[in-house]
């Protein structure tokens, strides 16, 4: 019987515990949701929709531009990618969070440099958008690539 | 091969490890401490063996770091007869028995437990420092059998330069076949659970017990650092462990809990190499206990090096030696620290910070919920109503305030060390901490005595 007394009181404390307003709401919105997303989630076991999944755009949008250059060149492993700023998707229509060059090499294999950084004059490709659409080029001279650099370098460059 | 076979024979084999370490070094415990103990102790010395590998150029493949592991399980096992009797001991000396009244706090931590371990599986590695560091490294290290790898070939972070541990990991779970490595930290989580639950049980009755780990586990942030890898978890977990044995050793003087205690806040430094710092803070601690018991000046200076020894040892092979004589990177560790250390405004600064903007402030509460709050009130009620702190609660309120302090200073040391990510995670490794001071106080002690003696009435 005293077993069960305590039995109550230990379930009215926590109860009384994740009744409070914070753990009520992460209780409601962290925990039990997992009982909502289970279902999805067996069904959803492949590695590429889960990265998917977690990274939305920061991921996916990531391997269009790796996919448009491995099949632009056969040399994508050489390639090293200036990529400009998250801002200047922004300022041209793309909702796109650049991920920093280590980043993009883990997602897709591609090494990319940013427009702040010193090894930027190195790069053989870069990355620009035309009309709402991602574009990759190859560098053509050095001079214009310059440019690019200075272009690029007038949207700050965050993570 | 399935991945819950894979898991099961990994997490054997890191059994058996831990084990063997165990063993070696002598530790007696109850059978609900050891045998979590063993797994987070093999995990571990799994998170060195790979970088070993490195260290002596062996190409990191899925041949060289599995038989690695057997061997070093093997070779830690030599006195397997003498562990296997102490088992035995062990198994008999306690009866594994739950009680009724421990049901509902068991249901909600099983409940944590089993969601936490399913996201870590489930998603792949998140945190952001991860993913610029180790989580690359460990990927390109199974593609191209080498920790210096094509990383490096990008502009790398600084987190790229932090060592191994969480990068020898990933690789050995990936080279199991997990993609996103990942489940050795639901191993550790899983024992932590279940340590702190028996090192609660040891001082406190059990609905206590039960109580006081949902409150724990119930802290956001760290409950999402239990699913998402990042370097602050299993730092706290074994920075924890390593003072639980430290206290063992000032209660028994028995010198392998030192040397226990010595070798997982090596662990806890080789996750988080600025945790050295928190072990030289812990050193007048060590030394004033020794006095206090009568041991000379000579002796507890001793034990101090003893405590510090493998850390400074495994910080230096991880951290300079391994950045200056194999990462094909500078980085240059000496330009890190501030220049003006004597000017201690920037430490007030960040203490203040801590305080506004992380601990009593409505963004604290999201992160951490009401826990230091209720820690607050329990040490309110300690202080005031039975007026005196107990000599391992008062270890405990030490480490505290070593790691409240201990942030803000690594602040003031390192400005690279910001308020939003490092201290905000960094104050991770406070709650274990103050979990085990709730656990050790005066107070519940006394109220855990009256309702075991009203219990047994009953009986």
């Amino acid at each position: 019987m005293r077993q069960f007394i305590l039995f109550i009181a230990s379930a009215t404390l926590i109860t009384g515990f994740f009744s409070l307003k914070h753990n009520r709401s992460w209780l409601n919105g962290r925990i039990l949701t997992y009982y909502r997303e289970l279902p999805g989630q067996l069904k959803q076991m492949k590695e590429e929709d889960r990265m998917l999944t977690r990274f939305g755009s920061y991921y996916g949008i990531s391997q269009q531009i790796a996919a448009t250059l491995k099949n632009k060149s056969k040399n994508s492993g050489e390639a090293l990618v200036l990529m400009p700023a998250t801002a200047y998707f922004k300022k041209n229509g793309v909702e796109y969070r650049v991920p920093e060059p280590v980043v993009f090499y883990y997602f897709t294999g591609i090494r990319t440099v940013w427009p702040d950084s010193e090894n930027a004059k190195q790069a053989n490709w870069f990355v620009y958008v035309t009309n709402g659409q991602i574009r990759i080029a190859r560098v053509d001279n050095q001079k214009s690539l310059l440019d690019t650099i200075a272009a690029f370098n007038k949207f700050e460059t965050t993570l | 091969m399935n991945y819950l076979l894979i898991i099961i024979l990994v997490t054997i084999l890191q059994c058996f490890t831990g084990f063997g370490v165990l063993t070696l070094t002598r530790i007696s415990l109850k059978r609900g401490i050891f045998f979590p103990l063993c797994l987070l102790t093999g995990v571990a010395v799994f998170s060195i063996v790979p970088f070993l590998l490195q260290l002596i150029y062996i190409p990191i493949t899925r041949w060289s770091v599995f038989i690695s592991l057997l061997v070093v399980c093997i070779f830690l096992n030599w006195r397997l007869r003498a562990g296997i009797k102490r088992v035995h001991e062990v198994w008999r000396s306690s009866k594994f028995a739950i009680k009724l009244y421990e049901i509902p706090a068991l249901f909600v931590i099983t409940a944590l437990v089993l969601i936490s371990v399913w996201r870590c599986f489930y998603w792949p590695p998140t945190a952001r420092d991860l993913n610029s560091g180790s989580e690359a490294i460990a990927e390109y290290a199974v593609r191209e059998g080498t920790l210096v790898n094509s990383v490096f070939s990008v502009d790398v972070p600084i987190n790229a330069f932090k060592p191994p541990s969480i990068t020898s990991l990933q690789v050995i779970y990936k080279l199991a076949g997990f993609p996103f490595g990942q489940l050795w930290l639901s191993t550790i989580f899983i024992s932590f659970v279940v340590f702190l639950y028996h090192a609660l049980r040891e001082q406190v009755h059990r609905v206590f017990a039960g109580l006081l780990l949902i409150f724990l586990l119930a802290i956001p942030e760290l409950y999402g650092y239990s699913f998402m890898v990042l370097h602050d978890y299993s730092n706290a977990v074994f920075f924890c462990c390593a003072l639980y044995f430290l206290y063992r050793f000032f209660e028994n003087q028995r010198r392998n809990c030192l040397l226990f205690a010595a070798l997982l806040m090596s662990v806890a430094t080789y996750f988080r190499s600025e945790t050295l710092m928190f072990g030289f803070l812990l050193l007048p601690l060590i030394v004033f206990n020794q006095v206090k018991r009568k041991m000379g000046v000579a002796r507890s200076l001793y034990a101090s090096f003893l405590f510090l020894f493998p850390a400074l040892l495994l910080y230096i092979i991880s951290v300079p030696v391994y950045i200056n004589f194999y990462l094909p990177v500078p980085y240059p560790i000496s330009e890190q620290i501030n220049k003006d250390l004597t000017n201690l405004q920037p430490f007030f600064r960040r203490l203040a910070d801590m305080n506004s903007e992380l601990i009593f402030s409505k963004a604290g509460i999201v992160y951490y919920g009401y826990f230091i709050f209720i820690f607050l009130l329990i040490f309110l009620a300690d202080v005031l109503l039975i007026r005196r702190i107990n000599r391992q609660a008062g270890n405990w309120l030490y480490a505290i305030l070593v790691v409240y302090l201990g942030l803000p200073l690594l602040g003031h040391l390192l400005p690279m060390v910001d308020l939003q990510s490092f201290t905000k995670r960094g104050l991770q490794k406070i709650f274990p901490l103050m979990l085990m001071y709730m656990g050790n106080t005066q107070l519940l002690i006394e109220i855990s005595k009256k309702i075991s003696r009203w219990e047994r009435k009953a009986q």
